[in-house]
């Protein structure tokens, strides 16, 4: 694995490793981030433009938009290369955050690692476990993937990305486990 | 099983919502007079009416606006009969709604400015997920219903009262809330001083909200600030200069307590003591100032004895972390009695969290970029109701450690005592 992550304690357990999710989230996952690129950059872009024509305004006496496009260089094209740069460079990382990211259902937990960047390691007991929901987008219907998001009294966790069956059998089991372990309130 | 509790709200209640509709009539009918003269004919450009028309459209409308009330006030009824309190309202729209008291967390009576001086309140019933206000009843309404549905033995213990000389004091030495709102303030003024406008300055009015529930609305809200233990296990706090106010922490649902401690206030040794409840987003105040040792009290007293084990003894944090942070020396944890207490806080303010550690509900290790060139990790400690306790900035074995043993230990306590506290284990209401 060229660009491969080893996990080191503290996200590793002892004598487990955790269930991979398939490959093609790595697709999935890169896809998401390419439109969140591109929506970043036409979110920056937009600010430029109204920034580049408030100084313009309040700079030249001038009222004619031709003269502003004088103010145009060529090498400001360069910019348009700075997300292209970050997106090339996600595009190894996406598929290292793959080899991290994981689930372990255990005898009476679960665990789930996640991130990159900023890793986590959650550990979540199945009797903690008050709701466990399917769900998936578009994207994710295009690659036969789907989400599996379970919500304690603390918040939600999700299990990303994968195999609608295995997310349906994911489910069923949590449930299941759930009902046999719930803690008196 | 007793007889039933029924009765009408107050006569007033009616005039809660509609002063502004009589207000908005009266000022259009001012600003219209001139379309009618009474009793002058042939006034130009205006509408003739007869001194007797007028009295009689002044009559009816008066008559129609009364019996209207009345109707309302008529249709506005409560009831508490066995385990369900009941109200229901309306003309046009009917409202009925009925709560179960098995339900009910807490039963506040709340005293606006206005309904002190003719002698009425709001009674608010507390459910988890929902709240039911009654307003407006009679002081002797109120306490009859909340005695009814508390069921309780009306035994009150008073823990602790602010004084308002300590509570001046504490409120102007909290320096970070007075930086923050003196910088608004002066982000209002800067306009006006940079061009001499004297129209600028209209920006303040957005800032004034901010500045004034920052500033002098706290000295309002805070006064009289008291802390009293009811008899069925919970917490109440009366405040309000001009509203009173109550609200009831129950403690069987109490996730952590947080002390905090501005700059100025560490020569006093002064903290503010906040609690945070499940299902309530953000931690509530429990006591806006009062000394350390009865914050210490107050803590034991809700979660329990062994809460504060070692106050001053943080388990601080390794060496390296000084370069992930600046603000290395307030961090530290505890974990012992079954209590997770974690030391956090930064130049102007200093924070300590306390939770029992069987109302954790998931542990994350987790680890940023920075800290990972220096091998630390951080442990989170997510309790019941969205908050975490961070222990920040901790060696990598230790994390891994502190992880397992937070997991370990929130199963086995919640096992052995599903109440967090043996003997307040009630669940019912």
């Amino acid at each position: 694995m060229a660009h491969g992550i080893q996990p080191e304690p503290p996200f590793t357990l002892s004598g487990v490793e955790l269930t991979r999710h398939p490959e093609r989230s790595i697709r999935v996952s890169r896809i998401a981030t390419a439109f969140g690129v591109l929506g970043i950059t036409a979110l920056l872009g937009a600010l430029g433009a109204m920034v580049t024509s408030a100084i313009y305004l309040s700079v030249t006496k001038s009222r004619d938009w031709h003269d502003m496009l004088d103010w145009w260089d060529v090498r400001m094209t360069l910019m348009a290369l700075l997300p292209a740069a970050f997106y090339a460079w996600r595009w190894n990382r996406i598929k290292a955050a793959w080899t991290f990211r994981g689930y372990h259902l255990d005898a009476e937990e679960l665990y789930i690692r996640t991130g990159l960047l900023n890793r986590s390691l959650t550990v979540l007991a199945y009797a903690r476990i008050q709701e466990v929901n399917v769900s998936s987008g578009p994207i994710q219907r295009r690659y036969r993937l789907a989400t599996v998001t379970i919500s304690s009294a603390a918040g939600r966790e999700a299990i990303e990305d994968v195999d609608p069956q295995t997310a349906h059998d994911l489910r069923d089991r949590l449930t299941e486990l759930a009902r046999e372990r719930r803690l008196p309130v | 099983m007793t007889d039933p509790l029924q009765g009408r709200l107050h006569p007033v209640t009616p005039l809660r919502r509609s002063w502004a509709v009589f207000v908005a009539m009266a000022s259009l009918a001012y600003s219209q007079r001139d379309l009618f003269s009474v009793g002058t004919s042939g006034t130009k450009g205006a509408i003739d009416i007869s001194v007797w028309a007028a009295c009689a459209i002044v009559a009816a409308f008066i008559g129609g606006v009364v019996s209207l009330f009345v109707a309302a006030w008529w249709h506005s009824h409560y009831s508490l009969e066995g385990d369900t309190l009941g109200y229901r309202s309306g003309l046009l729209f009917k409202v009925r709604r009925h709560c179960d008291l098995d339900h009910v967390q807490s039963v506040d009576i709340v005293r606006p400015f206005l309904g002190r001086l003719i002698g009425v309140c709001t009674l608010r019933v507390v459910m988890s997920g929902t709240t039911m206000t009654l307003s407006y009843l009679t002081l002797n309404q109120a306490r009859t219903l909340k005695a009814r549905i508390l069921a309780e033995d009306t035994g009150e213990e008073k823990l602790y009262r602010v004084k308002a000389k300590d509570l001046v004091l504490a409120l102007l030495l909290d320096i970070r809330t007075n930086i923050w709102s003196l910088t608004l303030v002066a982000c209002g003024v800067l306009p006006y001083v940079l061009s001499g406008e004297l129209l600028t300055l209209s920006t303040l009015i957005a800032f004034a909200p901010k500045v004034w529930r920052l500033s002098g609305k706290r000295l309002f809200v805070y006064t009289g600030w008291s802390v009293t233990r009811t008899a069925e296990g919970s917490y109440r706090t009366d405040y309000g200069m001009f509203d009173t106010q109550q609200y009831t922490y129950r403690d069987s649902r109490v996730a952590s307590i947080e002390i905090h401690q501005p700059l100025l206030w560490r020569r006093l040794d002064w903290v503010k003591v906040k609690v945070a409840v499940a299902g309530a987003a953000a931690p509530g105040l429990l006591v806006p100032v009062c000394p350390r040792a009865v914050a210490e009290k107050l803590v034991i007293h809700i979660l329990g004895p062994g809460a504060v084990p070692h106050p001053n003894e943080p388990i601080p944090v390794p060496l390296e972390a000084r370069k992930v942070t600046p603000f290395h020396k307030a961090l530290g944890y505890r974990l012992d009695n079954g209590y997770f207490t974690a030391w956090r806080g930064f130049f102007l303010r200093n924070v300590t969290t306390v939770a029992p550690v069987s109302r954790i509900q998931s542990v994350s290790v987790e680890q940023g970029p920075l800290q990972r060139r220096f091998a630390l990790a951080s442990v989170h400690a997510h309790m019941a109701g969205g908050n975490s306790v961070p222990a920040d900035h901790r060696a990598k074995a230790e994390s891994a450690d502190l992880a397992s043993h937070l997991y370990e230990h929130s199963m086995y306590c919640a096992v052995a005592k599903p109440g967090h506290r043996t003997g307040l284990a009630d669940p019912g209401r």
